[in-house]
């Protein structure tokens, strides 16, 4: 009875932050895990392991005795690719606007996205905790109007994350809380000119001289030489309730509240329903799972495209172990996908497409994701 | 369970086939009018990368008037029409190169074959980016000066493109850029339209109605009807022709063509002077942060560019007409900005120069070494004038401006070509003129000092020295190395470029002018003799002075001609006078039909009379010349300038 009116209470708090939205600034953390990027960013009601800090913490309930991971992955795209080309072909004309402008076609008017993370992560029964730092850094070479200026954008989160599950039998439910604190290096994707110290710092970055490709992917961090640091603390929560033996419906709040700065972070309440059977065959457990969520339901901007989620997974368990996965989905509109294989070391790859326009369709940034990971 | 693998199955199939496709794109309706600023954001930058420029501009309006503080929709917008009527830094490099170097004359993006519609393809797209670049600096409550002076500065509106996405930084070089091609083509656009088309004043009067095109309104604005940007774009480029933009010298400009009226020239002045006060301001911030980084590759890749703006800027400063003020920093006492008592003076000798003395001889020398500013003036009394050190300390600005055409530089130079036109002759030596060229030029100034006043017997009769001081005379009167700048216009002032005046009134009181159009002559020019009839239909051709008069005279009396009219030097035709003829009314010229002989005789005269007032004459007194004119837009005088000298 008690937790039940903590949550009533935390679930009053989040309502009035997104009455007020003026008290909030930008969107939280956004590190969701590949598995939930594969299934299109759902698993409201059925994430289950450490991920679960970061997209409901009632999916620590249940966890195994003891479980230890950690992963890194490097997300890349063919535009990416071609500015990586670009600037090793191009650095030097970097002091001539006329030659740079005469180079310029290829790339002009395109972003190029950049993401890796890393990630540590423990599970203790019903408690877990992760350490992530995820980074996205933004490129571009333009013309603002006539004379070509570099635009840089960075966003990078460490995360110290720890949360635990709880059982409610009164209820029939799991809910859970995640504690964590962030380290932010920020810098908004913008252009930079001539008479922005920031312009000075990036062109020197970007003029050192490199001679392969991974000299010149490097160069794209040139955003960290100019962002700006921010800290603070914020919590997670969220409740799951089993319906039937196959079903679970799940609401998660994050942030909720998160501070960065002395100012609020914009909370999310994400909505979802799972349906989880599984099989065995010949003492292989076959886990299947098909998602339907609705995310970001505080936030009246956000179009609906990007709040409908859907994902379907398959993973096979040997000695209860997983030991291969498959996992498509649909985010902001698009198909995703992801499989992953191995035993106790896995290799895996993700393909991961978000809509950064404003409409369906219109921009697609797309990422292939490429992770190793360790499982004890 | 199967019909589980079976969805499973089936959702992985999909996945494969719409790889990268987007499902629900086809529950959104494209171009719809209620389409988000992100939206049309996104929708005309994929434009600008297909190349589609125009459509791009039309997303990026739509984005601008959905959401005004969208910095990024005004930066794209200006982006996209320079790339629609193909524009980039390069082109704009190359013009304002091929015009320096003396490689060619005149202003970029103008020259003898340049076109209206040619013209209004620079003009409107630069006009347009401008205006977005403009924005996206505008401060929304606080006016933001572009000039020290804070002469030029952008009001604030309220409603500015000011969501942080696009620094200053960033519209900073390129609004420097293209307000230095928007201030050299701006008194173009009389109407202020964005545009140089070929009819003025269609944002006032869109049907061109007469009642319209008669209200005061308009007439300020288009002067010479809806052909007016037509003409000043053909005299635009007259103005322009002789100009070199990398050795600035007022002796390449001829204010007639701005207008033959005086009293437009400050705003001919004031539609540049913004623009270029605004470039100036960008560009030597730009030009500041690359030298304080030592990025002296890209300082020197626009260097060229922020030199001439410099330079122009500085020029067009000079040359205000009018304004009780020392516009060319040579009054005797500091503060440029603060009126004083404009300079009278006559030009009694007719020279064109203002004699200190006349009571003092140079013996040997020639007779320019009486005239104030002459170097061998500085030379033989350097006690009148303020030193270049002096100077510096008085203009720590103009010190600071280490440019081939600063205010100090051209002083200079201009004191040596006159050094170098001294004959050598008489106490004229060879080292005396190799010293006026070492040591009298780069030391002492044309500026005379606080406390030297006019002597009994000068040209300088009152007033402070060097506020108003130049006559509208294609010649540098107080030999600063500016010509026709800071030009004035008042009471008991010559200011056209002629009078009767000589040196029997040197210590006379000088009466202005007294002419009055009696009943039966209103024609607005004073008439020789009232018992004449007028003419119908030339009802000019009994003026005094006018060009009617001389060319009836040239055809009916020519030697009459000499007796009545002072000539022009040398006694040949003036150019100016010739093409004065053709602007004459066409149907008074397709009547009387003057062959080129008669055209040639009648402007080998100016419109000084030099013979005795007439005794039934509109003249009733004082000297010819000096306040003739009306206030009435009418050449009174017949000298081709229209209220050069009025009676105020």
């Amino acid at each position: 009875m008690v937790t039940a009116a903590y949550f009533r209470l935390l679930l009053i708090g989040v309502l009035g932050l997104g009455v007020y939205p003026s008290l909030a600034v930008e969107r939280g953390p956004t590190y969701r895990g590949l598995r939930a990027e594969a299934q299109g960013l759902t698993g409201t009601a059925s994430v289950q392991g450490p991920h679960a800090l970061f997209i409901n913490p009632a999916g620590l309930v249940g966890g195994p005795p003891l479980r230890m991971e950690t992963t890194g992955y490097l997300g890349i795209n063919g535009t990416l690719i071609d500015y990586a080309r670009w600037g090793a072909d191009n650095y030097q004309h970097l002091n001539d606007m006329d030659s740079l402008l005469a180079r310029i076609e290829p790339v002009d008017n395109k972003w190029a996205t950049f993401s890796n993370a890393f990630t540590l992560s423990a599970q203790f029964d019903d408690y877990a905790l992760s350490v992530v730092e995820d980074i996205r850094y933004s490129v571009t070479v333009g013309k603002a109007v006539i004379t070509p200026v570099p635009g840089v954008g960075m966003l990078s989160d460490f995360i110290l994350s720890f949360g635990r599950g709880f059982t409610d039998p009164y209820y029939a439910m799991r809910w859970g809380l995640a504690v964590k604190y962030i380290y932010r290096i920020r810098f908004d994707r913008r252009l930079v000119g001539t008479t922005d110290e920031e312009f000075y710092r990036v062109k020197r970055e970007w003029e050192k001289p490199g001679t392969g490709f991974w000299d010149h992917i490097r160069k794209l961090g040139a955003a960290s030489e100019v962002a700006e640091t921010s800290q603070g603390f914020g919590l997670n929560a969220g409740a799951v309730r089993d319906l039937g033996n196959d079903f679970t419906v799940g609401a998660a709040f994050l942030d909720f509240p998160t501070v960065m700065n002395s100012e609020w972070v914009i909370p999310d309440l994400n909505v979802g329903v799972s349906y989880h059977p599984s099989i065995e065959i010949m003492d292989w457990r076959h886990q299947f799972q098909v998602n339907a969520d609705l995310h970001h339901l505080l936030d009246p901007d956000m179009p609906w495209f990007k709040q409908v989620k859907f994902g379907v997974a398959w993973e096979g368990f040997a000695g209860g172990r997983p030991l291969a996965s498959l996992g498509v989905g649909l985010n902001d509109g698009y198909p995703t996908f992801g499989a992953r294989l191995g035993y106790i070391f896995y290799l895996s790859y993700t393909y991961f497409v978000e809509e950064v326009g404003g409409q369906p369709g219109q921009t697609p940034l797309s990422f292939h994701k490429f992770n190793a990971e360790l499982a004890f | 369970m199967n019909q589980l693998h079976r969805f499973m199955g089936l959702a992985f199939a999909a996945s494969l086939v719409l790889w990268g496709c987007n499902l629900f794109s086809p529950l959104t309706s494209d171009n719809s009018k209620d389409a988000s600023y992100e939206i049309l954001l996104e929708e005309g930058k994929q434009a600008v990368n297909k190349g589609d420029y125009s459509r791009a501009r039309e997303f990026f309006q739509r984005a601008k008037a959905k959401y005004p503080a969208g910095s990024e929709a005004h930066l794209f917008h200006a982006k996209a029409i320079m790339a629609d009527y193909g524009h980039d830094f390069t082109s704009f490099n190359n013009e304002f190169n091929s015009k320096k170097a003396g490689q060619q004359k005149g202003i970029p993006f103008l020259d003898s074959t340049t076109t209206l519609s040619g013209i209004d393809s620079v003009y409107f797209p630069v006009y347009s980016a401008v205006a977005d670049l403009e924005q996206i600096l505008r401060h929304s409550k606080d006016t933001l000066f572009l000039s020290q002076d804070k002469k030029q500065f952008l009001l604030p509106n309220g409603d500015t493109a000011s969501d942080g996405k696009v620094s200053e930084g960033v519209a900073r070089l390129d609004l420097g850029l293209l307000q230095a091609v928007k201030a050299m083509l701006a008194p173009l656009d009389m109407d202020g339209n964005g545009r140089v088309d070929s009819t003025c004043g269609r944002n006032i009067c869109p049907t061109l109605a007469p009642d319209c095109l008669r209200t005061d309104v308009y007439k300020a604005t288009c002067k010479t009807g809806p052909l007016s940007e037509v003409k000043r774009f053909q005299t635009f480029k007259q103005l322009t022709q002789n100009l070199d933009i990398d050795n600035i010298n007022s002796n390449d400009l001829e204010a007639r063509y701005v207008s033959t009226n005086p009293n437009d020239i400050n705003g001919f002045l004031d539609a540049m002077a913004g623009p270029m006060a605004g470039s100036n301001n960008n560009l030597d911030s730009v030009n500041n942060a690359l030298a304080s980084h030592n990025e002296e590759k890209l300082q020197s890749q626009i260097g060229g560019i922020v030199g001439s703006i410099k330079d122009l800027n500085n020029f067009l400063a000079y040359m205000r007409h009018n304004d009780s003020l020392d516009n060319d920093f040579d009054r005797q006492s500091v503060g440029p900005s603060v009126k004083g008592d404009i300079m009278v003076w006559h030009d009694y000798n007719r020279d064109g120069r203002i004699r200190f003395d006349y009571d003092r001889t140079y013996e040997g020398y020639p007779e320019t070494a009486g005239d104030i500013g002459h170097p061998l003036h500085r030379y033989f009394n350097p006690d009148l004038y303020v030193s270049h050190q002096q100077f510096r300390a008085r203009y720590p600005q103009l010190a600071a401006d280490s440019s081939e055409n600063s205010r100090m530089e051209l002083m200079i130079r201009y004191c040596r070509e006159l050094v170098s036109a001294i004959p050598q002759e008489g106490n004229v030596t060879s080292a005396l003129l190799d010293s006026l060229s070492a040591n009298t030029c780069p030391e002492i100034t044309s500026v005379l000092r606080p406390e030297v006043r006019p002597s009994p017997r000068s040209d300088w009769l009152s007033g402070t020295f060097g506020i108003d001081e130049e006559m509208l005379d294609r010649r540098d009167n107080d030999l600063d190395g500016l010509r026709d700048e800071d030009t004035r216009n008042a009471v008991g002032m010559d200011d056209d470029d002629d009078s009767a005046i000589d040196l029997e009134h040197l210590g006379q009181e000088i009466i202005p002018m007294q002419w009055k159009d009696v009943s039966t002559h209103v024609n607005q020019c004073p008439d020789i003799d009232t018992t004449i009839a007028m003419i119908p239909g030339n009802p000019r051709r009994g003026c005094l002075g006018s060009l009617e008069n001389r060319l009836h005279l040239a055809r009916t009396a020519s030697d009459s001609l000499p007796k009545l009219y002072s000539p022009f030097p040398d006694q040949i035709s003036d150019a100016d006078c010739l093409d004065d003829i053709e602007k004459l009314d066409p149907e008074f010229l397709a009547a009387e039909n003057y062959t080129q002989i008669e055209k040639n005789t009648a402007c080998t005269y100016k419109h000084i009379w030099i013979a005795p007032r007439p005794p039934h004459s509109e003249w009733s007194g004082g000297v010819l010349g000096v306040d003739e004119e009306y206030l009435d837009g009418v050449d009174n005088d017949g000298d081709g300038w229209v209220d050069e000298d009025v009676k105020w």
